[in-house]
């Protein structure tokens, strides 16, 4: 050991070994500044900010909230988190509606009152089997076996009342059995599908339109067959058919 | 009937699925979509005609303005959009209350939209309303539930009033003084919910997007151990991150709780639940309703706060929040995901974003209405 350099450590003036220590201790306090600190709310930047206005507004960027796809510089997102390819790209466009959405829109394709006991009865019933929210994605059959029950109550009540009924199919005769409205060559079939997917889907372009129409003639031909031809009551079920087809349809669900 | 049809229904029903996606968007479809994505429901012929007349002259926002005049715009779309942030479980099948009430008529009256979260408004039924109603209660939501079950138009029948007049509750600060908030964030906890969850709905950021451990952490109240598991490296890279900033925020709830059924607010007595738990005794004590955002410097400094970043109250923590960058963005993103029904993905969609943050911040209008219209027009098709 070197005496002289001893000696000097010793001799240190006072104020600057107390300063030393305040020193050492400062750094201390603010290296574990949560067990003691209690700031004042006092502090020099809430006397900055009094003066400022309260009601100004940033503009600007604050940032991506999906966060994780900014890297610092120099670091390459990897290409599953930042698609670049068309089909990466590719979004679904389109939703389903849900419960309360499906409810209304066949209320207002219908005419019939939201308040109407028995729609309204099997809709509460039915709400949970409905799709909850707009994500097709979670589209499920459970979610369209209830849509076409939903689709049945309505049409059953639209078709059974004559002033609902005559603003959808204005001119048709639902007294007339099958026989008397639509004989061979008789324009009232089609007039009855035409008059449904105008009432009940969006519109759309020719080539659909027309898959649609042969789709739903084919049904109405089947449900005919083997039915009793000479009784009202089948016309108005065939024609509750062509209801439901058409408003428990995607067309008519899909937002 | 049903057992009847039910083979060919359900034929026809998934035939059409597959056509779906072949409508050809011209003028008219884009009207339905626009009017069916805004409304919820399908627009009348009338209507129809009309705003496919508009989009033909190139006024597909006036048409959009159209759809919104449907009463369903705030029955349907908005009430379940609103829903949602309303509960804990982000459902939106949950009974109106007044919280939803209160944000749907701030939108149908174009009052600025920052001042959900200060304003000193409440939305309650008109007395004009065409059914009964029972009238506005602290202690029940019966009045709210009404209004659904019996199918009232939202937009005809909600009327303004004092929120402090009609509570008596003199802290107010929009939305997040209405009953149904109390109910969901205020009750038992430690009112730290309330923070998290106006975080998550209105800056579209929970706190592990603003997680940040090397802020101080002078705030951290006493019910937060400092060694966890006994480790305190546990605290000092975890815990912290969160607490730091949101306790330095949660002071703005002090005085509020939600007991008895309804949102209690005793001004300048701290709520005993807040510093109930000691499980660190030099932590934090809260002694009154002074919050300062530990966040606005640091990582999270780039969400574009205003100059005033610390104050009293909730209703001053409220209008921090509600005039932030990342409000505006928030806002902006929510309604394009509401209205397009997919987030934003690509670049020009997120510059999108931001163009329409700057249009809803623009001259301190924060107009939803006009944010609505901008953003349908982008996804009606092509």
């Amino acid at each position: 050991m070197n005496t002289e350099n001893n000696d000097k450590t010793y001799t240190l003036p006072t104020a600057i070994r107390i300063g030393i220590s305040l020193g050492t201790l400062a750094a201390v306090l603010i290296a574990f500044n949560q067990c003691t600190v209690d700031k004042k709310p006092s502090n020099k930047k809430s006397i900055s900010r009094a003066t400022s206005s309260s009601n100004s507004t940033n503009t600007g960027d604050a940032g991506d909230i999906e966060s994780d796809v900014e890297l610092p510089d120099g670091l390459v997102m990897p290409p599953a988190n930042n698609p670049s390819e068309p089909s990466e790209l590719d979004e679904i466009d389109v939703g389903v509606k849900n419960f309360e959405q499906i409810y209304l829109s066949m209320a207002a394709l219908t005419g019939i009152s939201t308040t109407e006991t028995v729609t309204m009865n099997l809709y509460k019933e039915l709400t949970v089997q409905l799709p909850a929210d707009n994500n097709l994605k979670s589209f499920l059959p459970a979610n369209q076996v209830a849509i076409t029950k939903l689709a049945a109550e309505f049409c059953e009540k639209l078709v059974e009342t004559q002033n609902l009924r005559v603003v959808v199919w204005p001119t048709f005769n639902f007294n007339q059995t099958p026989t008397q409205a639509f004989p061979s060559g008789s324009t009232n079939k089609q007039m009855i599908i035409t008059q449904a997917i105008a009432r009940f889907m969006p519109p759309m372009d020719s080539a659909t339109q027309q898959m649609t129409n042969s789709e739903l003639t084919r049904l109405f031909d089947e449900l005919l067959t083997g039915e009793n031809l000479g009784s009202n009551v089948t016309t108005r079920k065939v024609v509750k058919a062509m209801c439901i087809s058409t408003l428990a349809s995607a067309h008519t669900t899909l937002l | 009937m049903q057992h009847l049809f039910k083979k060919e229904v359900i034929m026809i029903s998934l035939v059409s699925l597959i056509f779906s996606t072949n409508a050809l968007a011209d003028a008219r479809s884009q009207a339905y979509r626009l009017h069916n994505r805004l409304a919820g429901v399908p627009p009348t012929p009338e209507v129809l005609t009309q705003m496919e007349s508009l989009i033909k002259n190139g006024n597909a926002k006036q048409a959009a303005s159209v759809a919104m005049e449907n009463q369903n715009f705030y029955n349907l779309t908005l009430k379940n959009w609103v829903k949602k942030w309303t509960n804990v479980d982000n459902t939106s099948r949950v009974p109106l209350n007044d919280y939803v009430a209160t944000v749907l008529g701030i939108i149908r009256d174009d009052i600025p939209f920052d001042q959900v979260l200060y304003g000193d408004h409440l939305y309650i039924a008109a007395a004009t309303t065409p059914v009964t109603i029972p009238a506005y209660n602290n202690k029940d939501n019966n009045m709210y539930v009404e209004l659904e079950n019996k199918f009232v138009s939202l937009k005809d029948n909600l009327m303004r009033v004092v929120q402090s007049a009609t509570t008596g509750i003199t802290g107010t600060a929009g939305v997040l003084t209405t009953r149904a908030a109390g109910s969901a964030f205020f009750s038992a906890g430690t009112n730290r919910r309330m923070t998290r969850y106006t975080f998550m709905n209105y800056l579209c950021r929970d706190f592990e997007a603003v997680h940040d451990i090397n802020i101080s952490d002078f705030h951290v109240r006493r019910d937060v151990e400092r060694n966890p598991g006994g480790d305190s490296r546990t605290y000092k890279s975890q815990c912290v991150g969160c607490h730091a900033g949101q306790d330095s925020l949660g002071g703005a709830f002090a005085y509020y709780d939600f007991a008895d059924n309804e949102l209690k607010y005793t001004e300048g007595v701290v709520n005993p639940k807040i510093n109930k738990n000691n499980l660190y005794s030099d932590g934090f004590v809260t002694k009154n309703d002074e919050w300062i955002n530990m966040w606005a410097q640091g990582q999270n400094a780039n969400l574009g706060w205003p100059e005033k970043t610390e104050g009293k109250g909730a209703r001053e923590l409220g209008m921090m929040i509600s005039r932030s960058r990342a409000f505006s963005e928030c806002m902006s993103t929510r309604v394009f995901e509401l209205v397009c029904i997919r987030k934003p993905k690509i670049d020009s969609e997120k510059k999108e974003i931001k163009r329409l943050a700057d249009l809803f911040q623009a001259q301190d209008k924060f107009s939803m209405k006009n944010l609505f219209a901008e953003t349908s027009v982008l996804c009606m098709g092509e």
